[in-house]
């Protein structure tokens, strides 16, 4: 069977195998389901439609699914061919270290949040900054796209280079556009691209939410594309980092959150992407 | 409506996952399994995606997503396994996905009284696997156990393959929790029986997500069997074979598992040298005795070997290879359930058969029993389209099935559900009061109109 076949195939079943894909039956996340693996394939192969490319990084090619199909269709073969042949087609147009231009007006200064998560608006406005509101698809494109997976290079060398050592403002100020309301007992994380704010993101945080419990600073080993990839590598991270935890954990790092909400933690994070240099 | 403001007070004040920009993930719920959208997909024709989708992990969390729905007014459409057939969990590109895959526990709530406690997102397969493990089953088996969960199992009414013996989901929920549309957690602790139950856990039974969601259930389980028997037989035809089934209820012998398929499916599945009907099944416990042996050999009369039952029963829900050989002949599958009394089963069948095999497309139509009642049975009809007619004829084929099922004096349903096809028979089956009154509960429940599925399609 050609490669479009095999992903054809899987869109035609309803996905009698995914429940043995233990990337999905361990996070439930729907992306990595092997059926939908067929159906990104497919639309990436078939109709040139790239939003669901990056989904196909989520397969380990651990071959469970082909081993427990009924008409044992080569799934796994496919998606790693498929990377391949996307990779000669689109060339230079794929990243190697996870990150995809964002085609900005280079006149203008960005900030990006998260997608949806808060009304960062006034913020925006005082920093004099432009909102794009597409984090999440810088989010979802900053899982990157590699094929060989280093596990030892920093994840978002590309943000962090954006968060300069002299940049005071940006964590803090964000923070002023949490909920005022009281957490309880607290946990503060401060990621590791956001070391060099430590103190005034602590400050700020108690000025908010009263004194953390605990304070947590560094990577916690979530890194979005790690935990996509290797979750269980990344939840063992994870757990070590944010061992004996109580309460809820304020997380400043998205992909730590997104993690630990899939995780069975309590989380919240304010933020998270920013563009453009806030100093001028 | 305001979906900016409702996605950003999910993530930012209750941090619940939630994505409404990402389109590697919208377009991942962009169908169920109704093969309208199935065969379309694969044609490469476009499906909208969903506005957005929400992944509660808790049931406080299901709860905060309703109350804010219904504080912002977004229409929510609950999405289980995806797995139904009929555009259940299909949602329109206004509206937003409440994906509840992650209320996936299974525990024991109670191990003596053999009650389990169990999240509406798990899949019906993990939670029998999690039974067998420790000497227990659910002993229920969709074809679909593998891809459904039992949430959505519950909204379907869903039956599965040892439903003669075992009852169906509606038999086997001893307790359940739901959150209204208002943001109110329901919670019907597990009893053996007890009065008014039967109402309230009737809001979910059935109706596909469109009065409550459903996010905890508590399941009545066995012990597994020590002691089966299983049988195979070939029968003159399908009409004696239902006769002699119906002797067989009668007697007040309920086989655990019984199937009886036409001459057709009997042919296609067990590639017999001989015409006739195959009827097979499982008593199981107790049932599993010599007398009910002589009597099924009395009633069915010639044994097949039971290498055939075993390969039918290893393969039976290994629908791809099925599905996928009759796609590269270009050929696509639907499939139809009806409920039909002993007195007009035949009929029912045989006018069906011949008349939805005029429709030019149809290739073939071929039925087996599967479910089987003191006063009747569940008849499940499978037929082959040529996938280049089945856009133009769809209606025609429901049209026909349908209406002759109700001028017989049968349910035009049986355990899929109403989802995007059957609102209009299943109408005219009720009449307008039912209508009526269905349209009011949906009303007093549901104000805003925030679920969405196959009721509201009904009551429209
Ligand atoms: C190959 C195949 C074989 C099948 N065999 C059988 C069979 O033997 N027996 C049978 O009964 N069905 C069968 N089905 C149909 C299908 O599996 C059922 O309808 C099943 O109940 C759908 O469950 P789901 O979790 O996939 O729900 P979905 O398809 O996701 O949703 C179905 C409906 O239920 C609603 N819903 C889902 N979860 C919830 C919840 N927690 N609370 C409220 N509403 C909810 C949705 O909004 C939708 O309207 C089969 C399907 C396939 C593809
Ligand atoms: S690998 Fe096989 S079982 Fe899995 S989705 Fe594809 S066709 Fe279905
Ligand atoms: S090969 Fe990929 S899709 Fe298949 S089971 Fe392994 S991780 Fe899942």
């Amino acid at each position: 069977m050609s490669i479009a076949d095999i992903f054809q195939t899987c869109v035609i079943c309803p996905g009698l195998c995914k429940l043995n894909c233990p990337i999905y039956a361990s996070t439930r996340d729907i992306r990595s389901a092997p059926d939908r693996l067929g159906w990104a394939g497919y639309s990436v192969l078939v109709r040139n439609d790239y939003d669901t490319l990056y989904n196909l990084e989520l397969c380990t090619g651990c071959g469970y699914c082909s081993e427990s199909c009924p008409i044992h269709n080569e799934l796994p073969k496919a998606i790693f061919k498929a990377r391949t042949l996307i990779q000669d087609v689109l060339g230079e147009k794929i990243p190697k270290n996870g990150y995809i231009e964002l085609n900005l007006d280079p006149d203008k200064e960005y900030l990006a949040i998260d997608a949806s998560i808060y009304d960062a608006s006034d913020v925006i406005k005082n920093l004099g900054l432009e909102l794009l509101d597409t984090s999440e698809l810088y989010l979802f494109k900053s899982y990157g796209y590699s094929l060989k997976i280093d596990e030892n290079a920093p994840i978002f060398t590309e943000d962090m280079d954006v968060f300069k050592p002299d940049d005071k403002k940006i964590y803090p100020s964000i923070m002023y556009e949490l909920p005022r309301e009281s957490l309880g007992v607290y946990t503060l994380h401060i990621p590791c691209k956001a070391r060099h704010l430590r103190e005034s993101i602590i400050a700020r945080a108690t000025e908010l939410y009263g004194k953390p419990t605990k304070i947590l600073t560094g990577c916690s080993g979530a890194g979005g594309y790690l935990f996509k990839t290797h979750p269980a590598l990344a939840s063992i991270a994870i757990r070590m980092f944010f061992r004996r935890i109580r309460g809820t954990i304020l997380t400043l790092c998205i992909h730590t959150w997104e993690a630990l909400s899939k995780m069975d933690y309590k989380a919240i994070t304010p933020i998270i992407v920013y563009r453009g240099d806030v100093n001028g | 409506m305001d979906k900016v403001n409702f996605f950003k007070k999910l993530r930012m004040v209750y941090s619940i996952e939630s994505y409404w920009i990402d389109k590697s993930i919208l377009k991942m719920y962009s169908r169920d399994y109704w093969p309208l959208l199935v065969y379309k997909h694969v044609e490469n024709i476009d499906i909208e995606s969903p506005y957005g989708i929400v992944i509660p992990k808790t049931e406080d969390e299901v709860v905060k997503v309703l109350r804010l729905a219904s504080e912002f007014g977004i229409p929510l459409r609950v999405y289980g396994g995806g797995s139904g057939v009929l555009g259940g969990a299909k949602a329109g590109e206004d509206e937003v996905i409440i994906d509840l895959s992650r209320l996936n526990w299974i525990r024991w709530y109670d191990k003596r009284s053999r009650i389990v406690d169990v999240g509406s997102g798990a899949y019906m397969a993990e939670v029998e696997s999690w039974l067998n493990n420790q000497g227990y089953t659910s002993r229920h088996y969709p074809q679909s156990i593998n891809v459904a969960t039992i949430g959505g199992l519950i909204s379907t009414y869903s039956s599965g393959q040892y439903s003669t013996g075992y009852g169906n989901i509606e038999d086997m929920i001893l307790g359940i929790h739901y959150a209204t549309p208002g943001g109110e957690l329901i919670k019907l602790k597990p009893v053996p029986r007890g009065n008014i139950l039967p109402i309230l856990m009737g809001v979910v039974f059935g109706s596909e997500g469109s009065l409550g969601v459903i996010t905890r259930v508590y399941l009545s389980v066995y012990k597994k069997p020590k002691k089966s028997i299983k049988f195979i037989y070939l029968i003159d035809s399908f009409e004696k074979a239902i006769e002699q089934a119906y002797k067989l209820i009668e007697y007040g012998v309920y086989p655990h598992l019984l199937r009886i398929f036409d001459e057709y499916e009997s042919m296609l599945n067990f590639g017999l040298d001989r015409w006739g009907a195959v009827a097979l099944g499982i008593l199981e416990g107790g049932l599993a005795s010599k007398d009910n042996m002589r009597l099924l050999d009395k009633l069915f009369g010639k044994k097949l070997q039971l290498g055939l039952f075993e390969k039918w029963y290893n393969s039976r829900n290994d629908v791809i290879r099925y599905i996928y050989t009759l796609f590269k002949s270009g050929l696509a599958v639907e499939t139809v359930e009806l409920s039909a009394p002993w007195s007009k089963v035949i009929s029912i069948y045989n006018d069906i058969r011949s008349r939805v095999l005029e429709i030019e497309g149809v290739k073939t139509a071929t039925a087996h029993i599967g479910h089987f009642y003191n006063s009747g049975v569940g008849l499940y009809f499978t037929l082959t389209i040529e996938l280049n007619r089945l856009k133009s004829i769809y209606r025609d084929i429901w049209d026909t099935i349908e209406y002759i099922c109700m001028k017989h004096g049968g349910a035009p349903l049986h355990h899929h559900g109403i989802g995007k096809v059957r609102g209009k028979y299943v109408r005219e089956f009720l009449g307008i009061n039912s209508i009526n009154l269905l349209a009011s509960i949906k009303r007093t429940i549901d104000p805003k109109n925030i679920l969405r599925g196959g009721l509201e399609k009904l009551v429209q």
